[in-house]
């Protein structure tokens, strides 16, 4: 299984990863698994209609802080396995960008960790995100 | 002994549409700070680069950050952090979830 990371678009199938997350927590111990798939929406946070989203990323960076969200979180919440995949590239409107998972031995513990995760990733490793409108304007998102 | 150094920067998001490049590799002066660094890029790019970067206050605008070989530069430290051969400067626009790291 490729390790959490940031990925071109098309150097890894995110759907495919479920299955490998499934086999990694088979072992027995670990009682649950959750999972965090991040969509291009159709919707911009400004109500504006998206045809696209282009993610960029400051690799070395990105790879960087995701290896650190992973470890501390996974240590942190007594997890068995915290991975976190991120593609870059454009992505139509529907299609998958990011995929999350937390698993360990109870649902409390991977669901905090889960969520901690989500929220660490989209504000300590460098992605740039641009919606690009039907109309063909675009923004870089600049703010919560 | 030389009076310049190499470093590299990268750009990203709106930077990068504004230099028309991904990333670039500079010589500048030896002993050039962090701060001096973004001036120099400012002066190279115009002013859209520079009302980007810069505030009204001519400060960093608070929703960058600034790295160094990966490390975040503190806004505090942009004219007190040296920058050395080889290093990777990088200016970070806004990341999408929001928040400066």
């Amino acid at each position: 299984m490729k390790q959490s990371g940031v990925y071109q678009k098309g150097s890894l199938l995110l759907e495919e990863l479920f299955s490998e997350i499934v086999r990694l927590n088979s072992d027995g111990e670990t009682g649950a698994a959750a999972f965090f798939l991040g969509i291009a929406r159709r919707t911009s946070k400004s109500n504006n209609e998206v045809s696209s989203v282009e993610m960029q990323s400051y690799e070395e960076h990105a790879n960087k802080e995701i290896q650190k969200i992973c470890s501390d979180v996974k240590e942190r919440h007594g997890l068995k396995f915290v991975g976190i995949w991120h593609l870059i590239g454009t992505f139509p409107v529907g299609k998958p960008i990011v995929l999350v998972t937390a698993s360990g031995r109870g649902r409390r513990e991977v669901f905090e960790g889960l969520r901690e995760t989500v929220e660490r990733y989209k504000t300590e490793p460098a992605f740039f995100k641009k919606e690009v409108f039907v109309d063909g304007s675009y923004q870089w998102y600049e703010g919560a | 002994m030389s009076s310049t150094i190499n470093v590299t920067t990268k750009y990203f998001a709106a930077l990068r549409e504004i230099v028309g490049a991904e990333s670039e590799e500079m010589v500048i002066p030896k002993e050039s700070t962090v701060r001096d660094f973004l001036v120099h890029l400012s002066k190279k790019y115009g002013p859209k680069f520079s009302s980007y970067v810069f505030g009204e206050s001519g400060n960093l605008r608070r929703s960058l950050a600034v790295v160094v070989n990966l490390e975040k530069v503190n806004h505090d430290s942009l004219e007190s952090t040296r920058l050395r051969e080889g290093d990777t400067v990088v200016i970070l626009p806004p990341i999408s979830g929001g928040k400066i790291p």
